[in-house]
Order: structure tokens, then C-alpha cells, then sequence
């Protein structure tokens, strides 16, 4: 498909700029555009530059993958963008990125590891297959469980205190779940950075996994196998899952009332709490208010919203590829964040996501900052009886 | 589509220069994807070839330097802020160019309320000056554009903006108060009061000979403005836009706004001129069909009474959202009224007041003005659930969403300043030279500085990917030029070859003036070359024996 399935929208943007603003709000909503400032860094100057190669009007080059490979996909610009075309620019970014990977100048090197340890042991950070559930009970696997948790790689192999946290969690509101043991990596670090076609079996076993377990709920505690699951397969790939795919926040929320019946008793000097929305489940699914709500439930602790939040939220910066591909510029993007942050005076930073926790704990650490980042699900353990 | 040339006619040596002025690599780009990104914009014109080098200043230090540079090796430079004007300014010509973009020059450098006025640098937006009225300084106001927000403050000033107070103050140019100014060959410069006490106030340029002239309008061929003073305005505390639907945009045109502006009640007198097309990205198809047709309908008929009779009962017993009403029944109502698809006026009128009284008594003076006139005045809240979208444009900086919103990116102008006597007539002309041609005219008209000139500008939106419509956009924008001249007026932004027919109707003293100026300050021509200054020896020798004759 390349830059061929997205060439009627290449021509739209008249290059109002309006992508690189909060809408009627005015602070920057791209961190492209506030690093790197040459125009084809932003949303309106990468679809002018999609449109020239498409047109074949230069060549392919080095310097075009790094700019091409200089976004965290986090879709602010869409946001902003107040034309129809705008909804498409990740269309374009992301064909940009399978043109680039087709025509072989593509991704970035760090990203070519995740594919050869994919390949290898089904995860993208190499470790052994047999690691991902290491020491987890057997009584964890049960095929005819209500509910099916996706755990993820992040979680599985590195912030294991995530799958840690959601394990007591699903236990103390006795919900019958299961983790999946064949499960393998949602393919979101392939999909994001243009490997399109390499990702298709990690769907392909993923969905049919799914889909012969009986629960009737796919609960995910990482926003990007979230969204992965969520919507990516079917638009990548055409196949779905046939059950409903929640995010754990999205899961608490419905349990509320059991959940409130769980939390410590007797009065807490309150905390003050703010909240990062990803951007797979913010900007990419909509989900905005669940975790606000379970947030705001928690005994003791007081919701302080930062300046940019929900579908304008600063990114954290480690997505698509950024992370691994950029690494110093995707922490100085979370430095951003976290001084949004320390303006709101809280203890607190939750997000949901396992990746961008990681990613503002780096900046919370390289700016020597005494907000706590926590997921979600921490926080919720931590007031539990 | 023809590859690009990638030649690059600047000596290396010189980019290592620059890239030492400039602070580094990461400021500076010979990439081609980067320079062709910086050699077009949303107009039709295309540029001769691609810029060769882009770079960043930080300082006026840094712009300086590469100035300097630049002069000696007679390297031409394009001041770039937003590359979101609509005269194509920032286009190389056909020297291998330097590029000059100011995102990282976009600070505040003085905001003095006692004495009203804010200095900036160039890359500051109207974006960021919305953000401070909102969170610093609300007691202000300054004249917006009706443009998107990621367009340089300073530099709409410097090209003659007009913006939501030139009813009152006239062009964007009128509240300059002063300028920092890196000279072409070199030199920094103050120009204006601030000059005489060092910096300390720059609060205005009287009662000095007024030097900013040699940099307004001159689109960058004269200095690079690194800081511009600007005047900040009083905020009134009560603040209303409403709508005002003539029965005969023409008959509007050429008398009643002239009356309308003597009343000296309105803060904004701004005119809007558009076929329903256009407006399909802002309101809903059904609401600008009818309201397309209830225009008609009323200059047609003459009908507005019957309508100023039934908005009340429509407002009542649609629950105050009278367009609900029009919106359902667009298709019942469409039957009875001409099916034409003209393009209709809609004027916002916005009045401010310090207290209820004075902004009663304006209320008061304005809808019996409209009564006269027989024109349906529609407060905002009448505007139900259209009042966010049409808030949201008379909000400003605006989006224009249905500008942009139409296939092909494209959008050209030629806009002007023309004598209010002629205004009518010129719309009528350039109405149907764009309708000629199968484009659709989007009018922009605003009486200035109290109906002293007026701004007649007509926004032509067109698919970039489509060749033939280029073409039939270049025959419209030439037929254009030519009524602007015709009736007394001047374009503004002008491309070059919008220079070019400018200067063969005017009188060639003052083109003459124009460049002694310019190679008085810019020896080598090295700033913005081939853009205003486009009339060649031959061409003064044969007007001058024209002139003659």
C-alpha cells in the first residue's frame, strides 16, 4: 500500500499550521515541531514531503527516514487539524513509514532488533520465551475464566510491579480471569514503525488465541496492546477479535461499586494526584474518563489535572519507535511533561501505560524530580484493604 | 510531476559558516525535502528553484552575522516566519537563496502595560499573543487577522494587515510603534522613539521623521525587522458579535456601510462574501442552502419585512434556535424560493462598551439603523446551535476550517485597499470574473480606519493537484489585478507579477523613488530579490517614454 493508499488526502493540507497549536488554547502540541523546527517535522510539512515523494519529485535518502522516523505517532496534529483531511495524518505517517521499511531505507536500527527478536522468542526485547510467565501459578491459567488478561511484553518482562499490581486487583473484586500462555507480543513496536507485514502473525496467533477462549472480556494494563488489540489488527490486517477489548481502567471503572467496598478505611491526610492520558488509549480510543474516574474514587487522594490533558495531552514521547530509536530526545519530551506536572504540586503522576510510565520515571530521574509516576492499577493496590 | 533540481549554488564554505553562526547542525539544513518544503506554499505560484540553505537564528546577533555574510558573498536571503502568506513573500527567486526561518526568535521582549505596548520578535504568533491576552493581560485587545493562528504578529504588520480593529485604526502598520532593523548590509538599527532613550520606552515614532516607512510594505527587500514595538488596545468589558444579513449586497456595499461606519458605533464592521460551497465546512449543507436562498429570496422579493416578522415567532417556537427551524425544513422552504446558488453578504458587526449604558445606547443607535434598512440583524444567541461555529470564527486568530476544508490544499488572493466611492462596482467585477472562470468567489470586505479606504480582497480556493484549474486561477487573479487598478485601488502582499502590473499603471516617479531607496539601503540586492522590485531598465525606459508621448 505505501504512499498509493493514502494519495487522495495528500493533496489537502494547505499548510494552515494549525497542527502545531492547542486549538483555541495556543500552547504546542508538537514535539517534533518544538525540537526539531524545520517544517517537514510537522504534521503539514512531513504530508508535503509525502506528496513530493510520491510524486517522485527527489529521492529517497537518509535524511528523510530520520525525519519520517522523528515522530511519536501520538496524533496531537490530527487533533488540531480542524480540516477533514487532518484526520488522516497518520494514515500518511504510518505509509510513510511502510514505504520506507518496503523500500528497505527503513526503520531506524533499533527497530530492526525488535523484528529479529520478534521472530526469535516472540517479544521485543530478546528475552527467553519461557521468561514471559516465569513463576506465575498455574492456577492464573484457566481456559474458562470470565475474563482474558492481555498482559504485554512491557509488563511481562520489565514493569513487572504493573502485572503485579492488576494480579491482587482482579483477585480481591473475585473476578475469574485468565492470562493467556501462548500469548506472544501484540506486534504494536512492528506495526508502529512500519513493519506492517512482519506483525501479521503475531496478530493472526494473537486473535485466534483470543478467540478460543471462552471469556466474553479482553482486559489489557498496556495502552499500546490496548489499542493494538483494540483496532489496529482490524484496520492493519482485516481480522478481529471477537470480544469486548477494555482497558483495565475501563474495567475498574464498571467495577466501581465493588471496588470502593475494597479500599482501607478511616480518614488519610489527602495526596495530590495528576493524571498523564497515553495516547493509544487517549488521542487513538477516547478513553479520557475512566481512569479520572477511578482516579477520583480512591480514598485520600485528589485529582489536580494538568494544563494540556485529553486529546490535548503533551505525548510522553516514548511511542512508536521513539524510545528505542531516539532515546535522549524521547525522555526530553517527558521532561516537558513533567514539569507540566510539578506546576499541578502533586505527589503523584498516574498514568496507564507500562511504556510511558517508564519513559517520564527517565525524566523524572534525569531532572532529579520528587513527583512519583505510578500506573493506575499501583495507586489502586496501594488503598485496597 | 518534474524531479527537482538539487544543485546547490552556495560555496560550502559559506554553509559551514553558517552553520558556525547559527550554533550547530541541528540549525541548519541542506536537505532537500527541508528546502522544497520551504520553496512553496498554499498559492499557485511556483518558485523558480529551490532555496539552497535553511537556517535558524536564535539572536539578532546571529542574524546580523549571516547578513554580513550574505553581502559579501552577494547570497540572496528570504526572511521566512510562518510561510503562511498568501502572496507567495517567501519564495526563493532564481539565486541559490538562504532561507531564514525565525521559529526560534519568538520571545516577548518587553510588555509594558502602563504605557500600552508589547515589543516582539518575529516568529511571535497571534497564536501566542491570544494565549497572553487569555492568561496575562486581558485589559488588551489587538487587531486579529482573520487568519490562522500560526502567523507572525510582527510581520502582518510590516505587509499592512488588516485585522479586527481597522475599522477604527486602519491597517496593522498603524500600530507600529517602532523597529530593531538588521540593515542588508549589516548594520543593526533603531528606528523609532525608542532610539533616542535606548531602548528604555519604544512607545511610539512621533514626532522623529518616521523611518519605519522604509520598512513597511517593503516585504523584506529593505531590512530584517528582529523586533517590532506594537500598540496593545483597551479591552472593553462588553463584547458582542452580531450578524447582519442585507437584503442587496450591493446596495449595502455602495451606501448604507458607509452610514453604518458614520454612526461610530461598531468596534468591526467585516463583510463576508461567499457561496454556499465554501461555507459547507463550517455549517451544516441544509442551513447554508437555505441561508443562501433566504438572501435571494430577500433581495429578490424584497421580502425582508415578512422575514423580520417571523424570526420572532420562528425564534419562539424553535426555543431561541431559529436555525433548527431552518436547518429541518431547508428542503420544504427550498421549493418555494429560486433555486440560484449565488453567493450571498453576511456582515458581523461587533460593538464594545466599557458599561451597560454606553453599550445599550450603541445597541439602541445600531438596530435602528438596520430597521432602516431592512436588514435582519441576528443577535448571537439566535444563532443556536450554529453559535459555537460561528463563534469559533469570529472568535480570532480563526481556523477557517471551510477555506482550507475543500480538495487540493490550494488558496490564493489578490487583495487590495480601494477607494470606498469605487467598492461596489469592483465586487460586482471581480465577482463575475471569478464566476467566469468556474471558481467560486469567497469576498472579504471591511470600510478602514473609518471608511477612509476600504479592503477588497477575494480569496480564491483551489485544487493544487488539478493543472487546468491553476491555469483558470492565474486568468482570475490577472482579471482581478486589473479591476483593482481600474477602480483607484492598490493590491497589498503583492506577488511579483502583481508588482509588475502595479507599477506599468502607476506613475513611474514614485517606482523610481521606491528603488533609489532600495539600492540606497541594499547595495547588492540581496534581500527578497526578484519580489517587488521587478520593473527592469527597458521597462522604466519604455514607460518613461510612454509617459512622455
Amino acid at each position: 500500500m505505501g504512499l498509493e493508499g493514502v494519495k487522495e488526502w495528500l493533496h489537502y493540507c494547505g499548510r494552515c499550521n494549525s497542527c502545531k497549536y492547542i486549538y483555541r488554547d495556543y500552547k504546542d502540541s508538537c514535539p517534533a515541531y518544538n525540537k526539531y523546527y524545520f517544517e517537514p517535522y510537522t504534521a503539514g510539512g512531513k504530508i508535503w514531503m509525502a506528496l513530493d515523494l510520491y510524486q517522485e519529485r527527489y529521492n529517497w535518502s537518509p535524511s528523510i527516514i530520520e525525519k519520517i522516523f522523528a515522530c511519536s505517532l501520538c496524533g496531537n496534529c490530527e487533533i488540531q487539524c480542524q480540516q477533514e483531511a487532518g484526520k488522516h495524518a497518520l494514515d500518511i505517517f504510518e505509509a510513510l513509514r511502510e514505504e520506507a521499511v518496503e523500500r528497505g531505507l527503513g526503520p531506524l536500527e533499533a527497530h530492526k532488533k525488535f523484528l529479529e527478536n520478534l521472530n526469535k522468542v516472540d517479544n521485543p526485547y530478546g528475552d527467553p520465551k519461557e521468561d514471559r510467565f516465569k513463576g506465575v501459578p498455574e492456577e492464573y491459567f484457566n481456559d474458562d475464566a470470565e475474563v482474558i488478561y492481555y498482559v504485554g511484553c512491557t509488563s511481562a518482562y520489565r514493569e513487572k510491579q504493573l502485572f503485579e499490581s492488576v494480579i491482587p486487583i482482579l483477585q480481591k473484586l473475585g473476578v475469574s480471569f485468565t492470562l493467556l500462555k501462548e500469548e506472544v507480543c501484540c506486534g504494536s513496536p512492528l506495526i508502529t514503525t512500519g513493519q506492517f507485514k512482519a506483525a501479521k502473525r503475531l496478530a493472526e496467533h494473537n486473535v485466534n488465541l483470543i478467540n478460543s477462549k471462552s471469556g466474553e472480556i479482553v482486559i489489557a494494563s498496556c495502552a499500546g496492546c490496548l489499542r493494538t488489540l483494540h483496532s489496529q489488527y482490524e484496520r492493519k490486517y482485516g481480522i478481529k477479535i471477537n470480544k469486548e477489548v477494555l482497558h483495565l481502567s475501563e474495567f475498574l471503572a464498571r467495577k466501581l461499586k465493588r471496588l470502593k467496598r475494597l479500599y482501607k478505611k478511616g480518614k488519610k491526610p489527602v495526596e495530590k494526584a495528576t493524571y498523564h492520558d497515553p495516547c493509544h488509549i487517549g488521542r487513538h480510543i477516547g478513553i479520557f474518563e475512566e481512569p479520572r474516574k477511578v482516579l477520583k474514587s480512591l480514598p485520600g487522594v485528589e485529582l489536580i489535572e494538568m494544563g494540556r490533558i485529553k486529546d490535548n495531552a503533551w505525548c510522553c514521547g516514548a511511542g512508536a519507535g521513539v524510545k528505542s530509536g531516539l532515546k535522549e530526545w524521547a525522555v526530553e519530551i517527558s521532561e516537558e511533561r513533567i514539569k507540566e506536572a510539578e506546576e499541578t504540586n502533586a505527589k503523584y503522576l498516574v498514568t496507564t501505560c507500562p511504556f510511558c510510565e517508564r519513559n517520564l520515571q527517565d525524566a523524572v530521574e534525569k531532572l532529579k524530580s520528587s513527583i512519583e509516576v505510578i500506573d493506575l492499577c499501583q495507586l489502586v493496590l496501594k488503598k485496597l484493604e | 510531476m518534474q524531479k527537482l533540481n538539487p544543485e546547490i549554488l552556495i560555496k560550502p564554505e559559506v554553509i559551514e559558516k553558517l552553520k558556525e553562526i547559527v550554533g550547530g547542525e541541528q540549525f541548519i539544513s541542506t536537505d532537500i525535502e527541508v528546502r522544497s518544503n520551504y520553496s512553496r506554499d498554499m498559492t499557485e505560484q511556483i518558485a523558480p528553484r529551490l532555496t539552497d540553505v535553511v537556517v535558524l537564528p536564535d539572536n539578532v546577533e546571529q542574524v546580523q552575522q549571516i547578513v554580513k555574510l550574505a553581502n559579501e558573498e552577494k547570497i540572496p536571503i528570504i526572511p521566512y516566519a510562518a510561510g503562511a502568506n498568501v502572496g507567495g513573500l517567501t519564495l526563493p527567486t532564481e539565486r541559490g537563496a538562504i532561507t531564514m526561518d525565525f521559529k526560534r526568535m519568538r520571545r516577548v521582549i518587553q510588555l509594558d502595560k502602563k504605557n500600552k505596548y508589547i515589543v516582539i520578535e518575529p516568529g511571535f504568533t497571534f497564536g501566542d499573543l491570544r494565549r497572553l491576552f487569555d492568561t496575562e493581560i486581558p485589559e488588551f485587545r489587538y487587531s486579529f487577522p482573520f487568519s490562522p493562528p500560526y502567523t507572525s504578529v510582527g510581520v502582518n504588520a510590516l505587509l499592512h494587515g488588516l485585522g479586527s480593529l481597522s475599522v477604527l485604526y486602519g491597517s496593522a502598520n498603524n500600530f507600529i510603534n517602532g523597529l530593531e532593523v538588521v540593515l542588508p548590509t549589516g548594520e543593526i538599527v533603531q528606528v523609532g522613539n525608542h532610539a533616542i532613550n535606548r531602548g528604555e520606552y519604544w512607545y511610539g515614532r512621533e514626532p522623529l521623521p518616521d523611518l519605519c516607512g522604509l520598512f513597511i510594505g517593503m516585504q523584506g527587500t529593505t531590512g530584517i525587522v528582529t523586533k517590532i514595538s506594537l500598540q496593545l488596545i483597551d479591552q472593553p468589558k462588553i463584547l458582542t458579535h452580531f450578524a447582519i444579513l442585507p437584503k442587496d449586497p450591493i446596495d449595502f456595499l455602495e451606501n448604507w456601510v458607509h452610514d453604518l461606519d458614520k454612526l461610530h458605533v461598531c468596534d468591526e464592521i467585516g463583510c463576508g462574501f461567499f457561496p454556499p460551497k465554501v461555507a459547507h465546512g463550517i455549517l451544516s449543507p441544509e442551513t447554508i442552502d437555505l441561508m443562501a436562498k433566504l438572501m435571494l429570496y430577500l433581495s429578490q422579493k424584497n421580502h425582508t419585512k415578512l422575514m423580520k416578522k417571523l424570526w420572532p415567532i420562528l425564534k419562539k417556537i424553535t426555543f431561541g434556535n431559529p436555525f433548527w427551524f431552518v436547518r429541518h425544513f431547508s428542503s420544504l422552504i427550498a421549493r418555494i424560493l429560486p433555486p440560484e446558488d449565488e453567493p450571498f453578504l453576511i456582515v458581523g458587526v461587533t460593538l464594545g462598551a466599557d458599561n451597560k449604558k454606553l453599550f445599550k445606547a450603541k445597541y439602541k443607535t445600531l438596530k435602528k439603523f438596520m430597521k432602516k434598512q431592512e436588514a435582519l440583524m441576528i443577535p448571537p444567541d439566535d444563532f443556536g446551535e450554529m453559535k459555537p461555529a460561528l463563534m469559533s470564527i469570529l472568535d480570532l486568530p480563526t481556523q477557517l476550517p471551510a477555506l482550507y476544508d475543500l480538495k487540493g490544499g490550494g488558496l490564493t488572493w489578490v487583495g487590495s485597499y480601494v477607494p470606498p466611492s469605487r467598492v461596489s462596482e469592483g465586487v460586482a467585477r471581480c465577482k463575475k470574473i471569478i464566476l467566469d472562470q468556474g471558481l467560486f468567489p469567497v469576498g472579504v470586505l471591511r470600510p478602514m480606519k473609518a471608511d477612509h479606504y476600504f479592503v477588497m480582497r477575494f480569496i480564491i480556493p483551489f485544487d493544487s493537484s488539478n493543472q487546468e484549474e491553476i491555469e483558470r486561477v492565474k486568468i482570475a487573479l490577472k482579471g482581478l489585478c486589473e479591476v483593482i487598478l481600474d477602480v483607484g485601488g492598490v493590491p497589498y502582499k503583492m506577488a511579483p507579477w502583481a508588482a509588475k502590473m502595479t507599477w506599468e499603471k502607476g506613475d513611474p516617479s514614485f517606482y523610481k523613488l521606491l528603488k533609489r531607496v532600495k539600492e540606497m539601503l541594499d547595495p547588492n540586492d540581496i534581500l527578497n530579490p526578484g519580489r517587488l522590485f521587478v520593473m527592469s531598465e527597458d521597462d522604466l525606459k519604455r514607460k518613461d517614454a510612454e509617459e512622455s508621448q
